[in-house]
């Protein structure tokens, strides 16, 4: 029999809505499961069981008295911890908001609380999401639930591993450069950046404005759909945020006639064969099922990395200078203003936001500017061009999501250059505003998942839905549930 | 361009970021790496009138209208020190000389 946390959030909001389940019973089967795992994946900075049970007592109530809670009724969703919400803390993963409570929600807080959807808890992440591993997060790192010495990527990867261990069926991560899709793949699971627009960004804690988005972490395509539907449209204090959302139902049908672009220079050096036979594979899939799948150039690819170390840490000096210890954070000693700014910022940032502020200061420093960040931002424009025209001949673009599968936690730790490397298949769909989604598409011969990518024009998210499910439909196994912590021993401290 | 540890503090004193001298070091040897792979940016070819992206389009515009925003409570919530009403400051001008 399927335990209540084994269920897809589609069908637990059926039950609850059709009251077969209380969401107090659902919400006891998933804080059981988190209170078995998160020892060993460290997912969540802040659960509080009582407060879940609150929640989901509420929702009872409310369809005790015959009205609907919305389509995410009861449902548990885990929420990556630079997203502020009311009444939680929301750390970023840095000491500098180690006692911050935000006096207000996120846009995507307040439609997840208009939607039904139970907050389980805050997840780990890199420091203010500036990495791939969460071993920057100033409160130790997440590990990845199919092997506990592995990273479950990052930044979002508390949020990635909580929904791979089903201790949430849902989660919400950020993704400035692939910090939803890297974690995706790395724990098997779905991950969505939307278009740049698509999702609120009003209360995401902001590292670089221009790149970062909200999405979805699901098992599957249509649970993923199910949450970024609750996500999209205006939201009047973003004034990025389009008014685009989803259609009612999603696009259905033959992909006889689609068009799939292979960017050669995704499949060259530096990808492992393991990654590159099951991408190779899911290609076979998408033409069996009708799809035309076709080589195409994007001879900008490797100035991707580049574009990105210039804009994004650039963008962030500026955001981050708001922790100066006046208004909220941690506040350093000194004997006048100027010293109180740089002991604050001094002892509250980690070593790789100090990097990235430094890196970004100096990109945009008097004598540098033009040539670093204005050249980035040229060649970035050059990028969503070659982009947008490769879109005018195929419909979608396929690639992996990473080079290789999880690696050992503390492998890339003193090697910045090597961690940044992560990013390269899919900081584009960031620098040019374009959706991408990572689905699942096998293992490695160790056993550890490897992600997909597919990529589409601007707001053609109902074809990356469309794709996804019929590739997940066609090669569908049972998801494979990670072994329980107790059955096998715990990884070196 | 070569990054050393004076380079460093000058920036990071731009930066308003406290760094001890041998964090200095480390972040240097970091920073020239990742500053000369940037450099490969140069290889580009960009047309003279090479446009920028800075932003993307919104397809949203609102009136220019005044809101409720956080209350002065809320907003003194989270600082380290408020006289009740403020946050409060350590002084910004010196004394100088008297």
């Amino acid at each position: 029999m399927t335990a209540l946390w084994q269920e897809t959030a589609t069908e637990l909001a059926r039950k609850i809505r059709a009251r077969e389940v209380t969401a107090l019973e659902v919400a006891e089967s998933f804080i059981e499961r988190t209170l078995r795992w998160n020892d060993s994946v460290r997912a969540f900075l802040h659960f509080e069981p009582e407060d879940v049970r609150r929640q989901a007592r509420a929702i009872d109530r409310h369809l005790e008295a015959g009205h609907d809670p919305g389509p995410l009724a009861g449902v548990p969703v885990a929420i990556k911890d630079n997203i502020s919400t009311v009444g939680m803390p929301t750390t970023c993963g840095s000491r500098m908001l180690d006692t911050y409570t935000p006096p207000y929600d996120a846009g995507v807080i307040d439609r997840l609380r208009e939607a039904g959807a139970i907050l389980f808890g805050k997840t780990n992440m890199d420091e203010f999401a500036m990495g791939s591993s969460t071993e920057h997060s100033a409160f130790g790192p997440s590990r990845n639930p199919c092997n506990l010495e592995r990273t479950p990527g990052g930044s979002s990867g508390g949020s990635a591993a909580a929904v791979a261990a089903g201790l949430v069926p849902l989660a919400f991560g950020s993704d400035t450069g692939g910090s939803i899709r890297q974690p995706a793949a790395f724990c098997g699971i779905v991950g969505m950046k939307p278009t740049y627009g698509m999702v609120s960004r009003y209360g995401l804690v902001a590292f670089a404005s221009s790149l970062d988005q909200i999405g979805p972490f699901a098992r599957n395509v249509q649970d993923a759909r199910l949450l970024l539907g609750v996500i999209v449209g205006h939201d009047a204090r973003d004034a990025t945020s389009s008014v685009r959302g989803l259609a009612a139902e999603p696009k259905t049908g033959s992909l006889r006639g689609l068009r799939v672009g292979l960017p050669v220079e995704y499949f060259g050096e530096g990808i492992s064969a393991d990654v590159r036979a099951a991408v190779g594979a899911a290609q076979a899939v998408l033409q069996r099922l009708g799809a035309e799948v076709v080589e195409v150039k994007l001879k900008l690819t490797k100035y991707g990395i580049p574009v990105y170390y210039i804009v994004a840490p650039s963008e962030a000096s500026s955001n981050l200078a708001r922790y100066d210890g006046m208004r909220f954070g941690e506040r350093g000693e000194g004997e006048n203003c100027e010293q109180v700014f740089a002991n604050t910022r001094g002892e509250g940032f980690g070593a790789e936001v100090k990097r990235r502020i430094l890196l970004g200061t100096f990109a945009l420093s008097s004598g540098y500017y033009d040539a670093y960040y204005g050249r980035a931002q040229k060649v970035r424009a050059a990028i969503r061009a070659e982009l947008e025209a490769t879109f005018r001949d195929v419909d979608l673009l396929l690639t992996p999501t990473t080079p290789s599968v999880a690696f050992e936690l503390g492998a890339k730790i003193d090697d910045p250059l090597a961690m940044y490397m992560n990013d390269i298949l899919t900081v584009a769909a960031n620098l040019a505003g374009i959706p991408a989604i990572s689905l699942p598409c096998g293992r490695s011969r160790e056993g550890m998942p490897i992600g997909l990518q597919l990529m589409a024009p601007r707001f053609g998210e109902e074809d990356l839905f469309l794709v996804a499910r019929a590739y997940e439909s066609e090669t569908s196994t049972p998801y494979l549930w990670p072994a329980d912590p107790e059955s096998r021993s715990r990884p070196h401290e | 361009m070569s990054i050393d540890s004076s380079e460093v503090l000058r920036i990071a004193k731009l930066a308003r970021l406290h760094i001890e001298p041998d964090e200095a070091t480390a972040l240097a040897a970091d920073l020239d790496r990742i500053v000369e792979s940037i450099g490969q940016l140069n290889e580009v070819e960009l047309p003279a009138d090479a446009e920028s992206l800075t932003y993307f389009d919104s397809d949203i515009h609102r009136e220019d209208r005044a809101v409720r925003g956080l209350s002065r409570e809320d907003a003194l919530l989270n600082a380290p020190e408020t006289d009740g009403e403020r946050f409060c400051m350590p002084k910004i001008l010196d004394k100088g000389d008297e």
